[in-house]
């Protein structure tokens, strides 16, 4: 018997939660859940997004989809920023520890650099976020000089596409131009990111032998959550056979095309798509092993996550006092047993989807699962 | 001892997870470029490029500790600093129970003949610091805490390869001041 789904024999388990995987798949879920059970409790600060700035130099479409851009909001300054950081670094390995630069548009911020240096040297590697209008070759190289770790560029389709979705006519050309640049490197680790919207699902096939033309051997595809300028829009919300037909597409060719490597979002637990459109089982880490700090010094998980879930500030309070003792409705998920989630027979392996698609009365928004069962039936 | 049960149940659901071909976080395989070729004399430390992951580098602080006649010190703390630390020889700036449990956590003290050994892995640095303390109050003598700027020279790069770039072995005579 092959252990491998889909190869040799399949044995297949219908368990009391009534659906129906791989006795692989159900074991690699279950340990999955003991894991995420221990990393609950012991909550190592992974990942930490710097939401550096809310200026932007575009005007996507779903842009407001994660957050509420108040471009009002001045810059945090730096050092600010940095004795937050250097209030973990007594009690963590920063090795292992990564910082994730956001915005905005990250590469707004001309002190980015003096940035990245300062957390190079206190031994945190560190990475950008970036829709590659401001990526020349200069630019790369100082951050590159700076100990960048890695990048990554947001490209949502061919030309027309892509410029439709930012609102910018020469947004495409640049961003292509940086993807070139990192494509002719192999000292910074980078990928793409694209939105799938219905406006470019039905070229992904087309953009994948592009993105591998252009030498991009990584790629992540996104959904747009129902939030902010997105959460009217039919122009960027897929239905749910496009959606399925989404991950179809990402499944063939993990399984068939070498030339790049494609994942799903880390977003929405995907039943039996589970491990089989990214490299791992879904769970959501925001305040787990992710947190973020906003462009106001609000202390959160996930930058995505709305901000009446915010812990504190970095104005008000420590925050490896804030990261150890507070998150406990991030670490506890039982308050989102409720609604659709109640009687819902993988709730075992979801706990509620990601706690970004909650709204601000702790509602959640929209689930994945039952779009693909849905689909199903 | 809660904190050691959950890391070893961490690293037995990872390792069985692995066994059965599951990645359990992000993957960044597929993001690894091909490894330069290694550089036995790296250039300045402001030129060395991050290639993929951190440099790192093994330091091996050992030696003595005496006072002003040549007898060994018993007892006194020493602490190689993490460069992100504000410090002199008698304060360390930021929230002081923090600094408490980070300098414990970190140090090894003397024996009875004044002998001590500090190994620690970080950053490819130029110096490194060491903090000398006496914190045994009037056992063993009181002396002047000391803050020491060691130049990191003459590292072994014999093993040095991709991100790790080599050892530095030091030893030190350091002598105490009486307060």
């Amino acid at each position: 018997m092959s252990w491998k789904s889909g190869k040799g024999y399949r044995l297949r388990i219908t368990g009391y939660v009534g659906e129906v995987f791989d006795f692989r798949q159900r074991v690699g879920l279950e340990l999955q859940r003991g894991l995420r059970k221990n990393r609950e409790r012991l909550h190592p600060l992974r990942s930490l997004f710097w939401e550096c700035t809310l200026r932007c130099n575009m005007h996507c479409r779903h842009c407001g989809s994660d957050c509420r851009v108040q471009p009002e909001v001045p810059d945090m300054p730096a050092e600010d920023f940095l004795k937050a950081i250097d209030s973990l670094t007594p009690h963590i390995d920063p090795h292992k520890t990564f910082i994730i630069i956001t915005g905005g548009e990250a590469l707004l911020r001309n002190d980015l650099e003096v940035v990245g240096l300062e957390l190079y040297r206190r031994g945190y590697p560190w990475g950008v976020v970036t829709n590659g209008y401001l990526l020349d070759a200069r630019r790369l190289e100082s951050l590159m000089e700076a100990g960048m770790h890695s990048i990554t560029v947001s490209l949502d389709g061919l030309q027309d596409e892509h410029n439709w979705l930012r609102q910018h006519d020469g947004s495409f050309g640049k961003a292509t131009e940086a993807i070139r640049l990192l494509a002719a490197q192999n000292e910074v680790l980078w990928d793409v990111v694209t939105c799938v919207n219905p406006h470019n699902i039905g070229q992904l096939a087309v953009f994948k032998d592009y993105l591998a033309g252009l030498g991009v051997r990584s790629w992540r595809l996104f959904s747009i959550f129902p939030m902010g300028r997105a959460a009217h829009d039919p122009d960027l919300q897929l239905t749910d056979k496009q959606y399925c037909g989404l991950l179809d597409f990402i499944m063939a060719c993990r399984e068939n095309d070498s030339r790049i490597h494609v994942s799903y979002a880390c977003e929405g637990f995907l039943g039996d798509y589970e491990h089989k459109v990214r490299d791992h089982f879904f769970y959501c880490r925001s305040g787990v092993e992710v947190a973020s700090i906003r462009c106001n010094g609000a202390i959160s998980g996930c930058t995505s996550v709305r901000s009446n879930m915010d812990q504190g500030s970095i104005y008000t309070d420590d925050l490896w006092n804030v990261w150890q003792n507070r998150f406990q409705n991030m670490r506890d998920r039982s308050w989102a047993h409720k609604g659709q989630c109640k009687s819902c027979k993988v709730w075992r392996y979801c706990e509620g989807n990601g706690l970004h698609l909650y709204d601000d009365n702790g509602e959640l928004l929209t689930c994945h699962y039952h779009r693909l069962t849905a689909n199903q039936q | 001892m809660k904190i050691k049960i959950l890391k070893l149940k961490d690293w037995l659901i990872l390792s069985l997870m692995g066994l059965m071909g599951f990645s359990s976080c992000h993957s960044t395989k597929e993001l690894t470029a091909p490894e330069p070729e290694p550089k036995p004399t790296p250039k300045p430390r402001e030129e060395i490029r991050l290639m993929y992951g951190v440099p790192t580098m093994d330091y091996h602080i050992s030696g003595r500790v005496k006072d002003a006649k040549g007898k060994p010190v018993e007892g006194v703390a020493i602490n190689m600093l993490e460069r992100g630390l504000n410090a002199t020889a008698d304060t360390i700036y930021g929230d002081q129970d923090n600094i408490r449990r980070y300098l414990k956590k970190n140090e090894v003290r003397t024996d009875s003949q004044g002998r001590f050994v500090v190994n620690a892995q970080d950053l490819p640095r130029e110096s490194v610091r060491v903090l000398v303390r006496d914190t045994d109050g009037k056992a063993n003598g009181e002396y002047k805490n000391q803050l020491l700027e060691v130049p990191v020279d003459n590292v072994d790069r014999s093993k040095a390869n991709g991100m790790y770039q080599g050892s530095f072995i030091k030893v030190m005579e350091i002598e105490l001041e009486e307060r």
